[in-house]
């Protein structure tokens, strides 16, 4: 049943938020060209579905690791680090390397995943560092781990590809939501 | 006397908005236009702005594509139109942490940011939900935060906690906690300098988009006075964002053309203005003593 949550998912992405009456999709008989292209291979919506879900949460870790960075160097609290949300990051970096683990591509997306797998393993040693920071005195030199947090960020906005869903911001509810002008063009 | 010139500079737009998103309540009735701004304030030898926008270079395509964003320009081009250079800068404020707020502070080579603490915790917090609660990261970039990072090293990043007064000689933060966003922030320039002043602005961020926000239509309840109605699009509660737009009016007496709206496209109709050769607004809200037009 994952394989119908993941379908659903996807659908969402585009309905969810408006019904396919909306002016904003413009003419009813356009909608459908909301689906995907045609042309693309059942392995690669099958992976694109799948590796959203890894995308996904690597953007909130990168997000969340940057967030805790921020509140370490800038306010110099280091009660930020005996947080809940230090320990939810290393769930979910797990959660994510057992995702990545089950990940599979045809050759021509193996630069895709290896992208993801790139910045898994960056956003993995920023982690390390705040975990050891647990202990220490002193506020750290974050100037590494600023350095692969940038690069883990890189590979993922590389990963990017709206079709599926992979963008590095939200932008479905943003202050530029429904401003259908061009929109239709694209799709 | 006043101390600060005050400009609102347009760096894109967006022309369809839908103005259920703007205005609470407002379904079905349309679209706006939204601009995309900045705040400019010059004055007692600082430049200040109140934040930053976008960078176009990583989503502006995807912007332009889908959703029908327009004309951007660089912080460069659009300073250029009161004639300062991103590099003057060296003071600014940043409301809260969407993209379209945040989201190029590496323009500002020289600056020094400043930012409630609470917006970035709480966002950071909200990154640790489940995918499923995921709608309360919209419009924040995990890019900024990291850029964020990168000048708290500097020491170019000062999370603030609630109200600071004179950040600036006579220009106040002010915070309203789960309201447009976790901690939005609003910013008051007593241009007169006193602490009960009587030649206020303020600068409203995303607190308020559009006059309505402040002046809506009373009819919706018949009564004839107009009354305050949230914005569309929050995080926290439209009692919060009422409660907000209360303080801002008392700072400034209750002159309801002195809370300025950045995303309000009839500023041109309250304040001189005029259009740049690359097609984007400049709103000249006041003008410090001795201060020159930029828009006549």
């Amino acid at each position: 049943m994952a394989g119908n949550e993941s379908s659903l998912s996807m659908l969402d992405w585009a309905a969810q938020i408006h019904g396919p009456d909306c002016a904003g999709f413009g003419p009813a008989r356009e909608v459908a060209a909301l689906s995907l292209p045609e042309g693309v291979a059942d392995e690669v919506v099958a992976y694109g579905l799948e590796a959203r879900q890894v995308y996904n949460g690597l953007k909130r870790l990168i997000g969340q690791v940057a967030g805790l960075m921020i509140l370490l160097q800038a306010s110099g609290r280091r009660e930020v680090l005996d947080l809940p949300s230090i320990a939810s990051a290393a769930e979910l970096f797990d959660e994510l390397r057992e995702r990545l683990s089950k990940l599979r591509t045809t050759s021509r997306l193996d630069v895709h995943l290896q992208q993801l797998i790139s910045a898994h393993r960056l956003v993995g040693t920023c982690l390390a560092v705040l975990r050891e920071q647990q202990a220490a005195k002193s506020t750290p030199d974050l100037a590494e781990p600023l350095g692969n947090l940038s690069a883990a960020y890189r590979h993922l906005q590389s990963a990017s590809e709206d079709r599926f869903g992979m963008t590095m911001v939200d932008f479905r509810h943003s202050c530029c939501n429904c401003g259908a002008e061009g929109r239709l063009s694209s799709v | 006397m006043s101390q600060y010139s005050i400009w609102i500079l347009e760096y894109s737009y967006v022309t369809k908005y839908h103005k259920s998103g703007v205005l609470y309540g407002a379904h079905n009735q349309g679209y706006v236009k939204l601009p995309y701004c900045y705040a400019l304030i010059k004055g007692n030898g600082h430049v200040a702005m109140v934040d930053v926008g976008y960078n176009d270079k990583d989503y502006g395509k995807h912007l332009g594509d889908k959703f029908g964003v327009e004309n951007w320009r660089s912080p460069k081009e659009v300073l250029a139109g009161v004639g300062l250079t991103p590099e003057e800068v060296d003071t600014v404020f940043i409301t809260h942490a969407h993209f379209d707020h945040f989201g190029n502070v590496e323009d500002f080579p020289k600056a020094k940011f400043y930012i409630q603490e609470r917006e970035i915790a709480k966002w950071t917090w909200a990154m640790s939900l489940p995918d499923r609660l995921r709608w309360m990261m919209v419009a924040v970039d995990p890019g900024d935060i990291i850029r964020g990072v990168d000048l708290a090293r500097q020491k170019r990043l000062i999370c603030v906690d609630g109200t600071v007064e004179n950040a600036l000689p006579g220009i106040d933060l002010h915070v309203a906690y789960d309201s447009h966003t976790f901690a939005s922030m609003w910013v008051n320039v007593r241009n007169d300098g006193k602490a009960r002043s009587s030649d206020a602005w303020v600068l409203a961020g995303d607190l308020v988009y559009v006059f309505e926000n402040v002046e809506g239509p009373g009819g919706v309840v018949d009564v004839d006075t107009p009354m305050y109605v949230p914005v569309g699009l929050a995080l926290g509660s439209q009692q919060n964002l009422l409660l907000a737009t209360e303080a801002m009016m008392k700072q400034v007496g209750y002159e309801a053309q002195r809370v300025i709206p950045v995303h309000e496209e009839r500023l041109k109709d309250r304040f001189p203005s005029r259009i740049t050769k690359d097609g984007l607004r400049i709103s000249e809200i006041c003008l410090a003593d001795g201060e020159t037009s930029k828009v006549r």
